[in-house]
């Protein structure tokens, strides 16, 4: 039986071993089943999917009510200068009627 | 964007549980792993997926003990080496490196180990024991001592099976020694 030492690498297995690779992508399976173990025992939040079920429909509600404020503020406008129309009209063209009518008063 | 460092990324988890921070340790650090873990069991994947499996869920239960100013791959990596360990010792191989005459008995080197068309492969039909040192030694590059601390043997163990290993794969691996032989089976099973 030979001593160890007297059993060292020569330089071609050296560099056979050097050329190994040293990494390895598992399934991905694998990530799922980890996670799922490390849920189940506490260390990694659930949240994630927690969150987006409570966060979509918020984000939806979110999204309706804008819309609906910015339709009624619009409407509301629409409405104000309508309703201001006629008399903004006639306060242009008859603007020098009224001050008249102050005047006389 | 920097790239999130694995001492930050480890706080994340360990405070909020946080699986991105999670994700992104995985990617980083979990090929290095399973490569390791598949050497070890001699590339047989379902062994290797459930050790890479364990190794995660010590390490992630355990990350108040990770010290920051160790690298998270060789921390990750150690805690690995002490499951395969485990492992090894339940399916018996660890005690295949209990002399194999056949094996250590035959001179060497009859041919060089860079001449196997597939090292991998050949290293993967070393018996469990002998495997187990030259992944450590000749690829990993633990120390002798290390090993020792690693696998609960003696440096000096680890010294005569590191030998034995690299005659085996000097030889082509034949003709090994019935019993070294059943272990090795038990080990695939």
């Amino acid at each position: 039986m030979n001593a160890p030492e007297d059993n060292e690498l020569t330089s071609r297995e050296v560099a056979a071993l050097a050329a190994l690779s040293r990494e390895r992508f598992p399934d991905a399976a694998l990530e799922a089943r980890v996670v799922r173990s490390l849920e189940r025992a506490g260390v990694l939040g659930r949240t994630r999917w927690w969150r987006v079920r409570v966060s979509l429909p918020i984000a939806l509600a979110a999204g309706i009510a804008l819309f609906a404020s910015g339709l009624a503020a619009g409407r509301a406008i629409a409405a104000r200068s309508a309703a201001a129309g006629p008399s903004a009209k006639s306060a242009a063209v008859g603007g020098p009627t009224a001050v008249r009518i102050v005047i006389s008063l | 964007m920097a790239q999130a460092r694995d001492a930050d990324l480890v706080d994340r988890i360990a405070e909020d549980r946080d699986r991105g921070a999670f994700a992104e340790l995985w990617q980083r650090h979990t090929p290095r792993l399973y490569q390791l873990q598949l050497r070890l069991t001699g590339h047989v994947v379902e062994d290797a997926e459930d050790l890479v499996q364990e190794t995660w869920f010590r390490a992630a239960r355990g990350l108040s003990t990770f010290q920051r100013d160790r690298g998270f791959g060789a921390w990750l990596r150690g805690i690995g080496v002490n499951v395969a360990r485990e492992w090894l010792r339940q399916q018996g191989g660890l005690d295949a490196r209990i002399v194999d005459t056949d094996v250590l008995d035959v001179p060497a080197p009859l041919e060089s180990f860079a001449d196997h068309l597939d090292l991998d492969a050949a290293i993967a039909r070393l018996p469990a024991g002998y495997r187990a040192v030259f992944v450590l030694h000749d690829i990993e590059g633990y120390t002798h001592d290390e090993i020792g601390t690693a696998l609960a043997i003696a440096p000096g163990t680890s010294k005569s099976q590191l030998s034995a290993a690299r005659r085996a794969l000097r030889r082509g691996l034949q003709p090994f020694h019935p019993v070294e032989e059943s272990v090795d089976e038990r080990t695939r099973g």
